[in-house]
């Protein structure tokens, strides 16, 4: 700091300049205010409790996605070579697969916007990851749809299918933000 | 900005922590081993004792926001004061008088006191000072903070942020001079 003060050429204004020096290191550090603050701040804080941390792991969540795209591509697999039975054929009847989509998208889409409502607030690297995984499901369940659009009779696939709505559905009703590993 | 150098006997990463988690009283805590400071930091900028009570307070509850994203890479009071003074500096700025104080050609000539008869301490010096010395002041010989910085707070040249330290301890300096009886 000396070296900012222009000193004067005298012995009266070093004094000063020793002085002030003095001064200052006698300073207190705190001052009290005369009202205790915490009752406000405490209010405030009620208004706005923390969040878990983030950077949780979602690690969980890829197993899972990595999971079921195993299984829906060994059911697939598998579900080329069915010859197509009668119990296939009745399931066809009971329930296409255009009834089973609207179905779908009528719980979907309520679900999505409670999941991005309640996810909303998570740290920007955990949503990155998350919606990630949400893509990879979305487009594991698209493929297994255009599969089941060229064989709409396939017992396999469709059930294959409606496993992946569970799942995805399972997912986006899950709140995130209490899910974090502490 | 210096880092404090007051000894700490009390595990204050342990409560930053705790208040992450929502320990309220783990905040309060850290509320009642900082108020002191940073009331201390808000009144000397403003002068106002009502005033900076609401900018302390605006302080705490800025941090505890904010608390997430605080990395602990300094330490905990380091960035609450850094904050306080962030907060304080900002409601000043919206103040023409001060903003007006902060222009060079604005720093007054020296005042001499002919009439006082008594010496005065150096906080109800710095109180005296004009806005933008005072300012520069408390933020470099006080708070530690550099020109660098403080011209990035203030919105004013390094220069500019020199000139007023200059004319705020040369003030001061005649403020501290004079003696009782004279």
């Amino acid at each position: 700091m000396s070296t900012e003060i222009h000193r004067e050429n005298n012995g009266e204004s070093d004094a000063l300049s020793m002085t002030l020096a003095r001064e200052i290191r006698a300073l207190d550090a705190e001052i009290q205010p005369s009202r205790d603050l915490w009752r406000g701040i405490e209010r405030r804080m009620l208004d706005h409790p923390q969040k878990a941390p983030g950077g949780f792991s979602l690690n969980w969540l890829s197993y899972g996605v990595a999971a079921s795209l195993i299984v829906g591509t060994t059911a697939l697999m598998v579900s080329l070579w069915q010859p197509i039975t009668q119990e296939t054929q009745v399931l066809t009847a009971d329930r296409s697969f255009n009834q089973m989509e609207a179905e779908y998208v009528q719980l979907r889409n309520p679900l999505v916007k409670k999941f991005t409502e309640l996810n909303s607030d998570l740290d920007e690297q955990t949503l990155d990851e998350l919606y990630r995984n949400l893509d990879i499901l979305e487009s594991a369940r698209r493929d297994i749809e255009a599969q089941v659009r060229e064989a709409p009779s396939n017992r396999r696939l469709i059930e294959t299918l409606m496993r992946i709505h569970e799942q995805e559905l399972e997912l986006l009703k899950q709140d995130f933000t209490r899910n974090r590993m502490m | 900005m210096a880092e404090l150098t007051q000894p700490v006997d009390y595990d204050e990463k342990h409560l930053v922590d705790l208040a992450r988690k929502n320990d309220y009283s783990a905040y309060e805590q850290l509320y009642r081993i900082h108020v002191g400071r940073v009331f201390a930091q808000c009144v000397r900028l403003c002068r106002d004792r009502d005033l900076a009570e609401d900018l302390a307070q605006e302080a705490f509850v800025q941090a505890w926001l904010k608390l997430s994203s605080f990395r602990g890479d300094s330490a905990f009071g380091s960035w609450l004061y850094r904050i306080a003074t962030n907060i304080t500096l900002s409601h000043l700025r919206r103040q023409t008088p001060f903003k007006n104080s902060l222009e060079l050609e604005d720093v007054p000539e020296l005042e001499y006191r002919e009439t006082t008869d008594e010496q005065i301490g150096l906080e109800q010096a710095i109180s005296e000072l004009p806005d933008g010395a005072r300012a520069v002041f408390v933020l470099y010989s006080l708070e530690g903070y550099t020109h660098d910085e403080i011209a990035g707070m203030l919105g004013i040249a390094q220069g500019s942020s020199k000139a007023q330290l200059h004319r705020a301890r040369q003030l001061l300096q005649q403020k501290l001079s004079v003696e009782p009886g004279a």
